[in-house]
């Protein structure tokens, strides 16, 4: 009797570790990841008429500014109420603000991505790892899609006096935001593992269709992280306004110069913006294979030193930065950054 | 009560089993800054002290001589072995790779470069003393001079020891990382010419004769203006990045025999006949040469 309950509870193991083993995730190609994707992007857009969350299953395709829509939504509210406290939001929720152009540019990443073709075959292990990234996204956006929807139902009992709950839901929506650009680097960065199989970093005496490619999209996702970690995680700050000119000042009612304007940052938003690829060198281009060469060199180290810098930021914010150590590091880096943005520009993208 | 001393027993070892993995999981995997910077092992303040050991030596020495242009030449030199300094001991706080030893084999050499520095101090002080005729305060200011040379020396050794440590066990290839480090680069080695060639144990030499036009000095002060005024924000992108993608190819004998010519003599780049070479070179030569940097 003791050796059959035994031996019950071995098959149920047994059965419960195999099963484990086969999860969607396990067994998606890349064709799963990206309708998983695409179902994702679907489910979350507005409705017109009650301006809340509406849930879409049919097949009709909705553009992924969509995402976009749901700060644009609230920066149009927080504009109309100019509730106390509640003026911060407007830089980074606006369509032009940091938060949404990160969003739209590591979003149009995964376009591009989506977009390279190729014949050889990717390990399981990197498809797993690309859909259970998409999946996390997807939680996100459910979260934020909640939180929204919050907001909206705060500001329909907003009053002068009772702006509290809305300030609160405000600041939640921002958490997740946040979250949301962190969720779309993690599939960014499990793309470009995938190709990292396909298009390796290693010299070439000759260059194949999407070595490019991939070297412009690897730097704009790198660069991208740079100026997320750097602009918004390092100073927590809800109001960081790095792509704007000017801002304007609320007590004296006049827009005046920013003096955390980041050029370099624009200056990606429209490499992201721009056509991915200038066109695929010829063969035999001895400048090109000279320049990608060099280029896969410098984006190593690029990617090394964001690793560093994500380290740093964490440092710094735990207060263990006493000798400005890990400052100084970020004072340096953005020589090499910003070099490195020029380099890609002018000599891989021309 | 047997049963219960047993089940305690089993669960101390159990939770000692947990805390051993995951004490050796972060000794293993945890970034661990090997040099102790960030605790203070080797002392931040190190560069203030440098910086003050050998202070007004040059106003002890008369102006417009061979020997004050040398002064004036070494401290430069002094100026930029501090910010190569600085960069590498900043970047050495991340590791992907360990080397204790390399780092304990840093930090014995730092502890020397302390007690040179000591050193300076102690004999740039008596240097200053009152009350002293001039011919003893033009021998105590020698002797300044030599310790100075010292701890300049030592300071380039561990220069060196730095950059190599952080290649190894900070970044991804062995070669500089970025256009910043190229410059630093150039910038040491061209020091290092010419404080071998022109400074060291040459400046309280009698009969130095009228350096003032030494291609190679001042070459040198050329390249460090330059240097020190580049612009930190590259407005051209594409001269710096030649540089960079072309500096990597060239080697160090190279680079100094061509800023011992450069300067002297201009057509030196066109007698190039290998064609990859005089690109290098001519690419080098317009970016210390042309304004815009």
């Amino acid at each position: 009797m003791k050796n059959l309950k035994f031996t019950i509870v071995a098959v149920i193991l047994a059965c419960l570790f195999v099963f484990a083993g086969c999860t969607k995730a396990s067994k998606a190609n890349l064709q799963n990841c990206n309708d998983l994707y695409d179902d994702m992007i679907l489910k979350y857009t507005l409705d017109s008429q009650s301006n809340k969350t509406k849930y879409f299953d049919d097949e009709e395709r909705v553009d992924l500014y969509s995402l976009n829509s749901f700060g644009t939504e609230i920066y149009n509210y927080i504009n109309t109420i100019n509730a106390d406290g509640s003026q911060y939001y407007l830089n980074t929720l606006s369509k032009d603000g940091e938060y949404n152009v990160l969003v739209h540019a590591v979003s149009e990443l995964f376009l591009k991505w989506k977009n390279i073709s190729f014949t050889q075959e990717i390990p399981q292990e990197l498809i797993k790892n690309l859909y259970e990234n998409i999946e996390s996204l997807n939680g996100t956006l459910k979260e934020l899609a909640d939180r929204k929807d919050m907001i909206m139902t705060n500001f329909e009992n907003y009053t002068d006096k009772n702006s509290i709950p809305m300030l609160r839901s405000l600041k939640e929506f921002n958490k997740y935001y946040l979250e949301l650009i962190q969720k779309f680097f993690n599939v960014s960065v499990a793309y470009e593992k995938i190709y990292e199989t396909v298009f390796p970093s290693k010299t070439l005496t000759s260059l194949r269709s999407g070595d490019i490619t991939k070297l412009v999209l690897s730097s704009e996702l790198y660069l991208a992280k740079y100026y997320y970690l750097k602009n918004i995680v390092l100073t927590n700050n809800y109001t960081s306004r790095f792509s704007f000119e000017n801002v304007y000042n609320y007590e004296t009612n006049e827009f005046v110069e920013n003096e955390y304007y980041d050029a370099n940052f624009k200056q990606l938003v429209e490499m992201v913006n721009g056509d991915a690829i200038m066109g695929e060198p010829e063969a035999g281009n001895e400048d090109k294979i000279f320049y990608y060469n060099a280029g896969i060199q410098r984006l190593e180290n690029l990617k090394n030193n964001i690793a560093n810098l994500e380290y740093a930021v964490s440092q710094i914010k735990n207060n263990n930065d006493k000798n400005n150590l890990y400052k100084n590091f970020i004072d340096e880096l953005q020589y090499e950054v910003q070099g490195y943005q020029a380099f890609i520009l002018n000599n891989i993208m021309k | 009560m047997k049963n219960i001393i047993k089940f305690i027993l089993r669960m101390a070892v159990v939770a000692g089993i947990v805390v051993g993995i995951v004490f050796a999981i972060n000794h293993f995997t945890g970034r661990k800054d090997a040099l102790l910077v960030s605790n203070k092992s080797v002392d931040a303040n190190i560069v203030e002290r440098y910086v003050e050991s050998a202070t007004d030596v040059e106003s002890y020495i008369e102006s417009n001589t061979a020997k004050r242009k040398r002064i004036d030449a070494l401290n430069k030199i002094n100026t930029v072995l501090i910010e190569y300094y600085n960069h590498y001991l900043t970047n050495s706080i991340f590791e992907n790779s360990k080397d204790e030893g390399f780092a304990k084999s840093i930090v014995k050499e730092i502890e020397i470069l302390e007690t040179k520095i000591d050193d300076t101090k102690y004999y740039m002080n008596l240097a200053k003393s009152n009350g002293i005729s001039q011919t003893e305060r033009d021998l105590r200011v020698n002797n300044v001079i030599n310790f100075y040379l010292a701890q300049t020396e030592q300071l380039f050794k561990i220069n060196d020891m730095l950059k190599n440590y952080v290649y190894k066990v900070n970044y991804k290839f062995t070669s500089p990382k970025s256009v910043y480090e190229v410059q630093l680069e150039m910038i040491k080695d061209y020091s290092k010419y010419v404080f071998d060639n022109e400074i060291n144990g040459k400046i309280n030499a009698d009969n130095l004769g009228d350096t003032l036009s030494s291609p190679q000095q001042n070459g040198f002060l050329k390249v460090y203006d330059k240097f020190m005024n580049r612009q930190k924000f590259s407005v051209n992108g594409d001269k710096e990045t030649k540089l960079f993608d072309r500096y990597s190819s060239i080697t160090n004998e190279y680079l100094t025999e061509f800023y011992n010519h450069v300067f002297d003599q201009q057509g030196y780049i066109e007698s190039v006949e290998d064609m990859s070479m005089k690109n290098n070179l001519d690419a080098l030569y317009n970016y210390i040469m042309q304004s815009s940097f």
